[in-house]
């Protein structure tokens, strides 16, 4: 016998302590019970208590109400008080908790030779800055709107006159504002208001898509929908959007298609005489557009996407005065007029130049999104000091000597402008987990080596104009009064034209509706949200024409090669309604060193920001991307399954199912929950899926699980596509009155209760999956691993992520089924409270809450909402003749092309 | 011609015979020790960091439940007191008591006193105090007769069974609502007990839920 191996002795010692140690397994753990040292008079533990704060997106402040459960910030919603928010909510805000909790988050500064201190930071700084009186110091920063900011940079001007403050945002609107300036004499951004437009012609605008209007446009879009007579929106754009797809006619438009379709309107208009040559249907669609919106003059509006040329916003601005359009101009609410292409080409230059010695990025990632023309990166190895402020490690803190963590949002004081320019002046809702600074505190820093006095002091000097009284409501209501900005009267806006430069290729960079430019992609419940259009996850595709992959020889997954600029190789995805000669690529991937999450998804769409004809061909390799939707075409079961309807038109009348059930069978019980989705008004905007995620504990998979099709989001958002008849349908659990899932279940663990839920028993499960099989809708979900304790995605089994679930949730094990419980938490806890003789509020779930649009509609059978859109003439039943009575029902979608159709 | 059982034949009959017992006894006894204080934790004690007891200051002092559980009327816990509730009587009395120390530094140091759980009831069960004291159900339905006990103990079962008996029948468990938070709640059961546990039953009834639906507790 070998002498490393255990004798008789030992093994049976050994099996003896096994046997000894599982025994002690059986007993109760131990459980302690931490109450607080000094508990706030009027609070109890448990208590889920709201309050007003906001979030920002691109420098730009939405509203949100962050329900805080003893201490801890578990859930946003929105806040209707403030007019970017309206109380609905969009992805980027209902990711954003996920953020604060995140354990790759930057956690303590750091220098040159490791780990340092805020206060190494600033001896080093002020050595750096101030002998030469801020001479070769550099400040750069996305667009800020916050008033307490702005006087601090100011402040930091005066004692450092030679400082400069570079502000730079990625998707800028600088063509907009010199669209502006050239024809009104100022710059100035237009406001439209969607709510009062009948006719809406969209030029590559995508109102309704990620941005920080998006949950303001939709609801002014939606109010204008429900009411007749129905409006009309025309979309001409290079690739499907969320407003294309909403849009009552869509034409692909390339950029010499969108230069020609102006051309033509203009002439139709009355502005120019000349005609330029187009194809037939563009001449059509222009045709009709314009015969539209001057027949709905003072209540028609053209808009323009941001990344178009100045001359077509010169051309929309002379369009929509003509029109005398429902919008008004406001003096820009971020004051910096330089533009924000040519500062940061600037700051390159001179960095180059070794003019800069000391540049500090405060949470904005140049060497990411930068156009490659500048060489930010390499610019950034010349400056001899530079420091990243970010609250995620990337790849500008990764070049950078000093890497500071700023804090989330919800972890310090800061104040935001709307993009109407309302100011909400945001509270912390915890204190920070890290060492970590807020932005007003790292600009004080470089005054200051004390760092000041703290964000708290000088927001409250900033809006000394407000009395005690003032500040609290402020705060309290997260508005701070009539802040927003007043409407500029401007003249007549001369026509200005468009260019028609045809060209092989056009490169499109888009934000990703789920990562936006860049700074979603840590996020795990962000990259697992499907992309609207082609329900992508984990990665994305260069949106190609069939025509084109033909051409080129490419099937879906192939490589290609685009070089613009910079050169990328991505997998490539057939899009139906692509333009011709336009490949489309989303921003925020290609992430390198941001961490597991983001790293090595896609690749980096800002690099095509070249100058120049664009080259694509093929490339060498195959990667198919994880699609959660494999066919948007359904031949002949479209109309059953998405009908989409004339303007006034009914569902044909459905033929009562032979049943041997009391019909209505659960009547008697007073309470009977039901949801109605208005699929005409749902822009798929996915908020309601995130809402959905953070509310019930939804772990994040990961694309080797997406990819097997083993998704667990209880609500998904199909999309349908025909013929110019597309439409989003969120699809949550039917909670069927007579569900197939239930008598299949050989443990009862697939149940109804008395108010008409169909509740899924997490401890009787045994995991058989019959239900799921059973079930006609396919949205049961199960734990096919221990995704909540240990899945490396999202971090799920980090002590930190878990403190974000909501305590009012089971946390699914591994083997268990699960569905979408029309949130009986929150029905339950409204039980309660009346039960305890309190005050009940109305019951809304976490997608209700969340949709921009109110297309989700939640009640009980008896409650005004559910009944009206039961009894309206859309209403219609998903596989209505399997007899599963279900209780989420739809409205259908509508369409209203009009004669030219 | 052989013979076809062997002696030890009949052994093994009577051995069969008494098998169908054997594993009823088994079960039998399985169902005792699952239903006992050994598997359900009830009448176990639970060391705590200062021997707290219930028996003196409920009991003999007359302290209401509700000064020290002051969630129990308006939330879903009924809440273990902060020191602060602790220390508005020690700070006078007791002031240098050995046993008190924990406390003291727990005020000190402004880091909470970790006293361990007696009731416990599994992650997946969403029990709700103020629903049911404000519904006539007293403290000592689930903890027993808490003044007198000089360290607290777990007093009932608190198994899922346990729950169901009551809200099968609630009405044998509701008395008046002056007697929620009275010791012996249940003996002389009096007309005022039996009004209300009708006007809850009813109201029950009314609402159209039923209270063994699995909602009701698991989410």
């Amino acid at each position: 016998m070998s002498a490393d191996l255990p004798d008789r002795r030992s093994v049976l010692r050994l099996i003896a302590a096994g046997a000894a140690a599982s025994v002690s397994a059986c007993q109760r753990p131990d459980d302690t019970i931490h109450p607080m040292v000094d508990q706030p008079e009027g609070t109890f533990p448990g208590q889920v208590r709201r309050y007003a704060t906001a979030l920002p997106l691109a420098g730009y402040g939405r509203g949100v109400t962050g329900l805080v459960v003893d201490g801890r910030p578990i859930k946003l919603e929105g806040l209707a008080a403030h007019p970017a928010s309206l109380g609905a909510t969009e992805p980027f805000i209902e990711a954003g908790i996920l953020d604060l909790y995140d354990p790759q988050r930057l956690r303590a500064p750091s220098g040159p030779s490791g780990p340092a201190s805020w206060s190494s930071l600033a001896r080093v700084l002020f050595e750096s800055v101030a002998p030469r009186r801020g001479k070769g110091l550099a400040l750069l920063t996305g667009r800020v709107t916050s008033p307490t900011l702005l006087a601090r940079i100011a402040a930091l001007r005066v004692q450092l006159p030679g400082m400069r403050h570079v502000r730079w945002e990625p998707f800028d609107d600088d063509h907009a504002l010199a669209a502006a300036d050239a024809a009104f004499g100022r710059p100035l951004t237009p406001r439209p208001r969607l709510a009062d437009a009948d006719v809406v012609l969209l030029l590559d605008s995508d109102p309704l898509g990620p941005g920080p209007d998006q949950i303001a446009h939709a609801r002014g879009w939606s109010l204008r929908r429900r009411r007749a007579p129905m409006h009309r929106m025309y979309a001409a754009e290079a690739t499907p959007s969320i407003s294309g797809t909403m849009a009552d006619h869509r034409i692909a438009a390339g950029p010499a298609d969108l230069a020609a379709l102006c051309h033509a309107l203009a002439a139709a208009m009355g502005g120019a005489p000349a005609r330029i040559a187009m194809p037939d249907e563009l001449a059509r669609f222009a045709a009709d557009a314009a015969r539209d919106l001057l027949a709905a003059k003072g209540r028609a509006l053209v808009m323009v996407g941001d990344r178009q040329p100045p001359s077509m916003h010169a051309f929309a601005a002379w369009a929509n005065g003509l029109l005398r359009a429902p919008q008004q101009w406001i003096a820009p609410v971020d004051p910096d007029r330089s533009s924000h292409r040519d500062s940061l080409s600037g700051l390159a230059a001179d960095m180059h130049a070794g003019r800069i010695d000391t540049l500090v990025v405060l949470d904005s990632n140049p060497a990411y999104a930068a156009p490659p023309q500048l060489a930010f990166a390499e610019a950034m190895d010349r400056v001899p000091l530079t420091v990243a402020a970010t609250l995620f490690p990337d790849e500008t803190s990764a070049r950078a000597k000093w890497k500071v963590p700023i804090g989330h949002p919800l972890e310090g004081w800061h104040d935001w402008r709307a993009p109407d320019g309302t100011v909400s002046i945001a509270q912390p809702l915890v204190r920070p987990f890290c060492d970590t600074k807020t932005p007003v505190e790292v600009v004080d820093l470089i005054l200051d080596a004390a760092g000041g006095p703290g964000a708290l002091a000088r927001h409250r000097t900033q809006w000394a104009a407000l009395d005690d009284a003032g500040w609290r409501h402020a705060v309290a209501t997260g508005v701070v009064p009539d802040s927003a900005a007043a409407a500029e009267h401007v003249g007549e806006a001369p026509l200005v034209l468009p260019a028609v430069a045809p060209g092989r290729w056009a490169v499109d960079v888009r934000p990703s509706p789920s990562l936006f430019d860049g700074r979603h992609s840590t996020n795990a419940w962000a990259q697992e949200c499907p992309d609207p259009i082609t329900k992508e996850v984990w990665g994305s595709s260069a949106r190609m024409h069939p025509a084109d992959m033909a051409a080129l020889d490419l099937a879906n997954g192939d490589m290609v090669a685009v070089r613009h600029g910079g050169r990328v190789v991505l997998p490539v995805r057939s899009v139906e309604g692509q333009a011709r000669g336009v490949v489309t690529v989303a921003t925020g991937y290609g992430r390198e060193g941001a961490g597991p999450v983001a790293d090595g998804f896609g690749a980096n769409a800002w690099v095509l920001q070249g100058t120049g004809v664009p080259q694509v061909s093929k490339a060498a390799g195959r990667i198919e991307v994880v699609s959660t939707q494999p066919f948007f075409e359904l031949d002949g079961e479209l109309a059953k399954l998405f009908p989409v309807l004339a303007p006034s038109a009914a569902m044909p009348a459905a033929k009562p199912l032979p049943t041997l059930l009391p019909n209505p069978p659960a009547k008697g019980a007073p309470k009977q929950w039901a949801m109605a989705i208005d699929t005409d008004l749902c822009i798929g905007c996915n908020a309601c899926i995130l809402s959905c995620q953070a509310e019930n504990n939804i772990p994040a998979i990961g694309p080797e699980e997406m990819a097997v099709g083993r998704d667990m989001h209880w609500l998904r958002v199909d999309r349908y596509e025909d013929k110019g008849a597309g439409g989003f349908q969120p699809v949550p659990c039917m909670q069927c009155e007579t569900a197939p899932c239930e008598p299949v279940c050989p443990v009862e663990a697939s149940v109804h209760d008395a108010q008409g839920l169909n509740v899924q028993v997490y401890n009787r499960c045994i995991g058989t999956r019959t239900c799921q099989a059973n079930c006609p809708y396919k949205v049961r979900r199960f734990n096919f691993r221990d995704y909540a304790g240990s899945s490396l995605w999202g971090d799920a089994g980090d002590a930190s992520v878990s403190a974000q679930r909501n305590p009012d949730v089971s946390v699914r094990a591994r083997g268990v089924m699960e569905k979408c419980t029309y949130c009986v938490q929150r029905i339950e806890a409204s039980n309660r409270e009346k039960d305890a003789g309190g005050v009940a509020a109305p019951v809304q779930t976490a997608c209700a809450a969340a949709c921009p649009t109110q297309a989700i509609r939640f009640g009980t059978l008896d409650d005004a909402p559910i009944r009206e859109a039961r009894a309206d003439p859309r209403h219609y039943a998903l596989l209505e003749e399997l007899g599963t009575r279900p209780r989420t029902t739809y409205l259908a979608r509508r369409r209203n092309p009009g004669e030219g159709a | 011609m052989a013979q076809l059982f062997r002696p030890g034949a009949n052994t093994y009959a009577r051995l069969l015979l008494a098998l169908p017992l054997l594993v009823a006894g088994l079960l039998f006894a399985g169902m005792v020790v699952a239903r006992s204080g050994t598997a359900t934790g009830e009448g176990r004690f639970v060391e705590q960091p200062v021997p707290f007891s219930h028996q003196h200051h409920a009991g003999e002092l007359g302290i209401d439940c509700r000064y020290c559980h002051a969630g129990v009327e308006t939330g879903a816990h009924a809440g273990v007191p902060p020191t602060h509730t602790c220390m508005t009587c020690h700070y006078q009395l007791y002031t240098n008591a050995q046993m008190l120390a924990p406390v003291r530094d727990s005020l000190a140091s402004g880091r909470p006193i970790a006293w361990r759980r007696v009731n416990r009831l599994p992650d997946y069960v969403y029990f709700d105090h103020h629903a049911h004291v404000n519904n006539g159900v007293p403290c000592a339905a689930c903890h027993g007769d808490i003044r007198r006990m000089p360290l607290t103990r777990q007093a009932t079962p608190m198994s899922m069974g346990w729950c169901l008996d009551c809200h099968r029948a609630p009405e044998e468990r509701i008395v008046a609502p002056d007697r929620v938070y009275s010791d012996a709640p249940y003996q002389r059961r009096s007309g005022a007990d039996r009004a209300a546990a009708r006007a809850t039953t009813i109201r029950i009834a009314h609402s159209g839920r039923n209270l063994t639906d699995c909602s009701t507790c698991h989410r």
